[in-house]
């Protein structure tokens, strides 16, 4: 080996070692971008609608409420969510918005529902909606490929 | 046992064919390279873990705004009515997942959905009455699938109108 690498190699240390810094740096970064993520499990995985060249924009807000509308089957009830907690039926997904109308009229409510599910149910869901005198909705949708 | 002792000459004539051997110093002890691969595994795991939270899996989400009918979002008084363009969705009788698009008065056949979007800008564009605050009803039928509907509000959208309203079938 050369002399020079060897020296390098062998010198005693005399600096500061990185190392440790760098593991303790990403692992915090790890944490919040997991804890992060752990913030948005209200999200509950459905197939979202994929329009053709799609307007949808990535957006984030910060006064939100999200309502999941789950595709279980052609003939069975589909599944609600408001936010993170289920709701079992439609009355309770309104007693819900309620609360959510009356602390903040000005939110913004998302709106995932599977793109299978037919468009009644979500109409329904969108007149439940409206009846709190929430008028801000937001619908999910995926994202154009290139966007 | 008796053996022969080799004669003083014979010795001698060995001694002088053998290579003579370099005598050879004593060699310095070993230097024992070592690398510590602790840390670098550390980081490694520490990289690898960092771009697995960091990557998605699955299809992208985005939203496309839309707003809700409400009390005080009805329009004042001192504005005049306006037409709005009618945009029908009506389940496919053929195929139960498909569904025919239809604008009424401009496009009375059933039009595939990627010209839905053109339609509407034509006629924003080329239509006396019509522009971008001219509210589009979006006429579904109960059984279409939620993400026809959604194409056609995102077709209206590309289409620049201002004012797009879901509503069901009368």
């Amino acid at each position: 080996m050369h002399s020079r690498l060897r020296e390098y190699i062998l010198r005693p240390s005399d600096g500061i070692n990185m190392t440790p810094m760098i593991d303790v740096t990403f692992l915090l970064l790890t944490f919040f971008m997991l804890a992060s993520h752990f913030a948005s499990s209200e999200k509950v995985s459905l197939e979202l609608p994929s329009p053709d060249d799609s307007r949808a924009v990535d957006r984030r807000f910060r006064d939100k409420v999200m309502i999941n509308v789950v595709h279980q089957g052609p003939d069975l009830p589909p599944r609600l969510t408001l936010g993170a907690m289920p709701a079992g039926s439609l009355a309770e997904l309104a007693a819900g918005l309620q609360g959510v109308a009356r602390r903040d009229p000005g939110v913004q409510v998302i709106l995932r529902a599977d793109r299978r599910l037919p468009y009644g149910v979500v109409r329904r869901v969108m007149e439940i909606v409206a009846a709190q005198g929430l008028t801000r909705l937001q619908v999910a949708a995926e994202l154009s490929e290139d966007g | 046992m008796n053996l022969p002792e080799p004669q003083a000459g014979q010795a001698a004539d060995r001694a002088r064919e053998a290579p003579v051997r370099p005598r050879l110093r004593p060699r310095p002890p070993a230097l024992r390279m070592s690398l510590n691969l602790t840390p670098m595994i550390d980081v490694v795991f520490n990289l690898l873990l960092f771009f697995l939270v960091l990557s998605r899996f699955g299809p992208r989400e985005g939203m496309l705004p839309a707003q809700l009918p409400s009390d005080a979002a009805a329009p004042p008084a001192m504005e005049l009515p306006r037409t709005p363009v009618r945009v029908r969705l009506a389940a496919d009788p053929v195929s139960p997942a498909d569904c025919r698009v239809t604008i009424d008065r401009f496009n009375e056949s059933p039009m595939p959905f990627r010209a839905l979007g053109p339609a509407l800008r034509r006629i924003r564009l080329q239509e006396p009455g019509f522009d971008h605050l001219t509210p589009v009803h979006l006429i579904a039928d109960d059984d279409v699938a939620w993400d026809h509907v959604v194409n056609a509000y995102n077709a209206a959208l590309a289409a620049e109108y201002e004012r797009i309203f879901f509503a069901g079938s009368p």
